[in-house]
């Protein structure tokens, strides 16, 4: 027990410094690719016991998102989000549970419950989080296709990297 | 207690999203200046639009009152233009008499059509100053004859009502009759007593002749639809088209004769 919140502390901590202090300032291209940004600290929240309850798991969300927030300078932007995809994760988790049913003293990761299931779990998680950060940035109806296209963008670009840090921090299957 | 703590298990996931969630948007629009901007800008556009539907809800709810106090200008407007019609005949009357007609407005509260007498029920009495005899109009014609008034109601004898003669006169010709209603078509009216010699036109409008206390002179009534002699008679048969259409209409005004009762004093002394 005391093993598994080092683990989440220091993911914690390392996913946030990673984010604000290089993934902020990583953007593909120039034109219509500078939207294109990259968002990993999702997955602290993403892996979070399966067994915690809702509402700190939202406080999570909040806590982590606001600290994201100092750093990008958008107040409210990611803890709304964070807030939002947090709330969400018991609803996703029971959408897309596999035939077996969780353990719960497994963590969710690609190990527990395969490939597939993983990639699910944490393309729809990321798909939620990051509709929410552009929505809240562009704010308005009005940018409906700006908000998809930049989603469509960041998504793709953050899954990506999701999944190739996934493979090489646990090589084995 | 138990029963907050189950509470608070069940919802508070909700309740924190909610708490948490509330305070993200708050920071948002409180710190982000593109957000706040569009923020402003949009809740002054959705209360501009709520405003404006209460408003319309609100006005609806004021329209009884609003037509109200139009049909009391018109009222006012049709006293003036019978003032100003008076003046501007030809064969203008002394200036004592010039004012003679004022108008009350009314609502029609029971009406029909279908009967072989009609009778109307008007929501103006004897309060108002409506004696029986005075005349009934509407803004396009001629509704009646009040029959009868308590304090606050007043019973009129339609035009439909085959007790009920109207005179009028048929104005390119300055021909003058009667007209009647003879129970069938609604809106048709007999107009009879026109000699055979007068030149009618289909067409011809036919207004009040003002040859009695009871309806200003002017007031139209319809238009010539179809005449014949009968045979043997030496009179015109005119079928007269009626303006106003007595099924739809729910305002009228009627029609107070200052001198009413002097001139009933003077006709019933002979």
């Amino acid at each position: 027990m005391q093993q598994e919140w080092k683990i989440h502390t220091l993911r914690f901590i390392i996913l946030v410094a990673l984010q604000v202090l290089i993934l902020q300032s990583v953007h593909p291209g120039d034109g219509w690719l500078r939207y294109g940004e990259i968002f990993l600290y999702p997955l602290f929240l993403m892996s979070l016991p399966f067994r915690m309850h809702a509402a700190f798991l939202v406080m999570c969300g909040f806590a982590t998102g606001i600290i994201v927030d100092l750093f990008y300078d958008t107040p409210g932007v990611h803890a709304g989000a964070s807030v939002l995809s947090a709330f969400l994760r018991p609803l996703w988790l029971q959408i897309i549970e596999p035939r077996a049913g969780y353990d719960p003293r497994q963590s969710l990761t690609r190990r527990s419950f395969g490939m597939g299931w993983f990639l699910r779990f944490s393309g729809g998680y990321l798909f939620i989080h990051i509709l929410a950060i552009q929505s809240l940035t562009l704010f308005s109806f009005y940018y409906m296709t700006d908000i998809l296209w930049r989603t469509a963008l960041c998504w793709a670009l953050s899954f990506i990297v999701l999944f190739l840090q996934d493979i090489v921090i646990h090589p084995r299957r | 207690m138990i029963n907050l703590l189950v509470f608070l298990t069940r919802y508070g996931g909700m309740l924190t999203f909610l708490l948490l969630g509330g305070i993200s948007l708050y920071l948002v629009v409180r710190y982000n200046q593109t957000q706040r901007e569009i923020w402003i800008n949009s809740s002054q556009y959705y209360s501009g639009v709520l405003l404006e539907k209460t408003n319309r809800l609100k006005e609806y709810s004021l329209l009884l009152e609003v037509a109200d106090s139009l049909a009391q200008e018109n009222a006012r407007l049709y006293t003036r233009l019978y003032h100003q019609l008076a003046i501007s005949s030809p064969e203008s009357t002394p200036d004592s008499l010039l004012s003679q007609f004022d108008m009350v407005p009314a609502r029609i509260i029971k009406n029909s059509i279908h009967l072989p007498n009609n009778n109307i029920t008007l929501d103006k009495g004897t309060l108002h100053g409506v004696v029986p005899g005075m005349g009934v109009i509407l803004h396009n014609g001629v509704l009646g004859i009040v029959r009868s008034a308590t304090p606050r109601f007043s019973r009129v004898m339609s035009v439909l009502n085959t007790r009920t003669f109207v005179s009028g006169t048929i104005t390119r010709a300055g021909a003058f009759g009667t007209l009647n209603w003879t129970g069938q078509d609604p809106g048709i009216l007999i107009m009879q007593e026109v000699p055979k010699h007068i030149q009618v036109q289909v067409g011809d409008t036919i207004v009040t002749s003002g040859h009695s206390a009871i309806f200003p002179a002017g007031i139209p009534i319809g238009v010539v639809r179809q005449y014949f002699v009968p045979s043997g008679s030496h009179s015109l048969h005119i079928e007269v088209k009626l303006f106003a259409d007595l099924a739809r209409t729910n305002r009228a005004y009627i029609v107070r004769n200052k001198y009413w009762e002097e001139i009933r004093q003077l006709e019933n002394g002979e």
